[in-house]
């Protein structure tokens, strides 16, 4: 048996493609139902394609990071500080609370949709089960945001969130050079971790709005239709309503995370200009007390 | 390998007694508020240069004369006993210097503001 279904052509077994009225549907595709999978073959490189985001942004942290592990130098002067520096103390706190909060989307998402995915005949956890109540048709499995998908996001998201912590406490940790350079270090400090948290930021945003557009498409399906039947069958989710509601949002996490990548692009642009003031002697070591906190 | 130690010397017991003299300092002036966590051994010995060894001898010389208090999992932090002001007072009056530090604000006129407003 034949059924349409709202689905991405690289996903089935693509026969004939027709307009949906579904709103949420982009195309429709024929899936074979007595071999659900098709004869595609989950490649390493799409099971790791939602965690791209995720691991881009990890690399271009753990490079930040190596490089202050590396320059770091002993101080010229003392410079004695009478405050605790923690991986808090440079970073924005209304980044890093969005960040965490990012970081907390991501990982509920992921979860919550490896718990609702189902494992196809070959034990990978790709599919979602969808029913067509008071009918007697199969269960349509449209591929799904599951585990052997979230699996990768999670681990890069835990490295990524590791590495993140470790540079704000790094570049924060560092002794500064000499009394009369606090106040420009500070300010390049709070740079930095600006940039950590922005960059970590939008990279889990990213992969959460690449997860939550593949839930939506996924599970808002809402009807099928066979192959030479001119009836349409309802399908229930009971999360259709989240599935639908993410796919609306996506858009926005997206935007979010690409003006973050465009403004640290930004500071970058004009850092060689600040650093050629960085070298000018600054105020007195106070104002890293005062400013730091 | 071991860098010197840079710590500028006050002629009374070395690296030890200056970090001791600087934290004492900080703490009877008011400049560091009653409960606030004073910087890691870590973090000082890295700051001035010395070895890690050298600032713990001074925390705990600090703590032998009760100015800070150590507590497993809460780091040393400055003993009630021993503060002139509380620390949300103090942190109060670190942003007070930093935001009339930004605005360019002249420390006297803080000050005048300050004593007015105390008065009410």
């Amino acid at each position: 048996m034949t059924l349409f279904l709202p689905f991405p052509s690289r996903m089935g077994t693509v026969r004939r493609r027709r307009c949906d009225p579904h709103p949420f549907t982009l195309r429709r595709t024929v899936l074979d139902v007595s071999n659900p999978q098709g004869t595609h073959r989950l490649r390493q490189a799409e099971r790791s394609e939602y965690a791209t985001p995720v691991f881009a942004a990890l690399l271009v942290i753990a490079v930040a990071l190596v490089l202050i592990i590396a320059r770091k130098r002993m101080p010229e002067q003392p410079a004695p500080s009478n405050v605790r520096r923690t991986w808090l103390t440079f970073g924005p706190r209304g980044g890093i609370v969005g960040a965490l909060l990012a970081l907390v989307a991501l990982v509920a998402t992921t979860v919550a949709a490896g718990l609702a995915s189902s494992p196809d005949a070959d034990g990978r956890w790709i599919l979602l089960v969808l029913a067509a109540p008071n009918a007697a048709i199969d269960e349509v499995r449209p591929w799904f945001y599951g585990w052997d998908f979230g699996v990768p996001v999670l681990v890069c998201t835990a490295a990524l969130a590791v590495v993140a912590w470790l540079t704000l406490r790094s570049s924060a940790a560092r002794p500064f050079l000499r009394p009369d350079t606090v106040a420009a270090e500070t300010i390049a400090r709070t740079e930095v971790a600006s940039g950590t948290v922005s960059i970590a930021a939008a990279g889990m945003l990213l992969a959460l709005g690449g997860a939550w557009r593949f839930i939506a498409r996924s599970g808002s399906i809402a009807n099928l239709r066979i192959e030479g039947d001119a009836r349409t069958f309802d399908i229930t989710w009971r999360y259709a309503e989240f599935a639908v509601a993410g796919g609306w949002l996506a858009p926005v996490v997206e935007v979010v995370a690409f003006v973050l990548l465009l403004l640290v692009a930004s500071r970058l642009r004009r850092r060689p200009a600040a650093s050629a003031t960085d070298d000018a002697p600054a105020s007195a070591p106070a104002h890293e007390t005062a400013s730091a906190r | 390998m071991n860098a010197p130690a840079i710590l500028p010397p006050a002629g009374d017991g070395g690296p030890a007694m200056d970090i001791y003299h600087q934290f004492r300092g900080l703490i009877v002036s008011g400049q560091l508020g009653a409960g606030e966590r004073l910087p890691t051994v870590r973090q000082t010995a890295a700051d001035l240069g010395v070895a890690a060894g050298t600032a713990a001898k001074a925390y705990k010389l600090l703590e032998h004369d009760g100015f800070v208090v150590t507590r497993t999992a809460a780091g040393t932090r400055v003993a009630e006993s021993a503060a002139v002001l509380p620390r949300s007072v103090v942190r109060r009056l670190r942003e007070l210097a930093s935001e009339a530090e930004a605005s360019g604000s002249g420390l006297d006129d803080v000050v005048n503001a300050l004593r007015a407003v105390w008065r009410g």
